[in-house]
């Protein structure tokens, strides 16, 4: 039993090793499924990984949002455990725009108003001042502000970006998704991005 | 000196597998102008249960050589996975949610699946299931869906498409 342990645990170690080298995390960021297969790009993968509350929070204390970023999928465990809701969801479009750890909803929106932040105005100087509340609002039809400035569990302008790296760090979901969680969810429910 | 034996071993078991497939012993298939089709791998309703055997071997071989259980094809999860490789191939995406957005979870429950799903890899793609597996095995999370310990049984789903590109799922449970 021991010796089958510790072979399993160096062989997790080798294959760490092997996907460093063949998949670097920015290219994984990038990749975008709408291309399809072809001689140059023989294939389309994704994954999804199920998770348990558990492996990532003491306690259901006011809910749970896990945000994982690598299978493109929102968690979310309610306190009493009655509901368990998984979203597909868009994440950060590259390496540098993404920020993993924990966090907490500070700010619950209805209809809210889309401002681009500094950085966003830095890269694009055409951005508008803002958006209202309508079906052109990268925020969709409601947002969650988590204590991190400027980072958000929002709704959605266009539906492709779901299930794609298409925000710059924020997690969007469909709006008749977001519209469920924003119901279930109050201030300090507890939110990780993984 | 244990992890380099473990990791050529499952490279040598790959390539075992992968050759057997390169040297088909099935006669050329021919396209609707009864051309020869070089190089495309067809899934049928004729050999689609041998070639979820064989896809439960290539997987069951990969999970025997990292020290871990073989897992068995269950019937609802195979349903439930055939379910979302046509679903892909409607929404003309590769990823894990059907047009309605249900999740693997909600398609497992609805095929009368009582267990608990561990995880779920998808490829749109002209290669076979061999091959498939091995792409998997090539990125760490799908890789660890794959070798996930807990897994017990699977269901393998494909879909073909007139061109004969294949849409694969392999739901992972418990």
């Amino acid at each position: 039993m021991t010796q089958s342990m510790t072979r399993r645990g160096l062989f997790g170690v080798a294959t760490a090793g092997i996907a460093t080298l063949a998949a670097p995390a920015l290219l994984r960021a990038q990749e975008v499924t709408a291309i399809p297969p072809s001689a140059a790009n023989r294939h389309n993968t994704a994954s999804f990984r199920s998770q348990r509350w558990q492996d990532h929070f003491q306690t259901l204390r006011k809910g749970a949002i896990l945000c994982d970023l690598e299978s493109r999928v929102l968690h979310y465990w309610s306190e009493d455990e009655s509901t368990y809701l998984v979203y597909p969801s868009s994440v950060p479009m590259s390496e540098e725009l993404t920020r993993r750890g924990y966090t907490e909803v500070v700010l619950k929106r209805h209809s809210p108003t889309w401002i681009p932040t500094p950085d966003m105005r830095a890269r694009d100087p055409d951005l508008p001042k803002s958006i209202g509340p309508g079906p052109d609002n990268p925020l969709g039809t409601r947002a969650l502000n988590l204590s991190w400035q400027y980072y958000r569990i929002h709704g959605i302008d266009l539906v492709e970006k779901i299930g794609r790296p298409a925000s710059n760090g924020c997690v969007g979901i469909y709006n008749e998704n977001i519209e469920r969680l924003f119901d279930l969810v109050e201030i300090g429910t507890q939110v990780r991005l993984l | 000196m244990g992890r380099a034996r473990t990791a050529l071993g499952l490279a040598a078991i790959l390539a075992v597998t992968a050759c057997a497939q390169l040297n088909p012993s099935a006669p050329p298939r021919l396209d609707k102008t009864g051309a020869s089709v070089q190089g495309v791998y067809a899934v049928t309703p004729e050999n689609v249960a041998s070639v979820r055997e064989r896809a439960q071997e290539t997987v069951n071989n990969t999970r025997t050589a990292a020290g871990l259980a073989p897992v068995t094809l269950d019937a609802a999860l195979v349903a439930a996975a055939d379910d979302q490789s046509r679903a892909m191939a409607e929404q003309d995406r590769a990823w894990n949610f059907g047009a309605d957005g249900s999740s693997p979870l909600d398609r497992a429950r609805r095929a009368g699946f009582e267990g608990q799903i561990l995880g779920e890899l998808v490829s749109e793609t002209y290669e076979n299931e061999v091959q498939t597996i091995a792409t998997w095995m090539g990125t760490a999370a799908q890789r660890a869906v794959l070798l996930d310990p807990a897994a017990r049984r699977i269901g393998l789903g494909v879909y073909r498409e007139p061109s004969n590109k294949l849409w694969w799922t392999l739901t992972v449970a418990n």
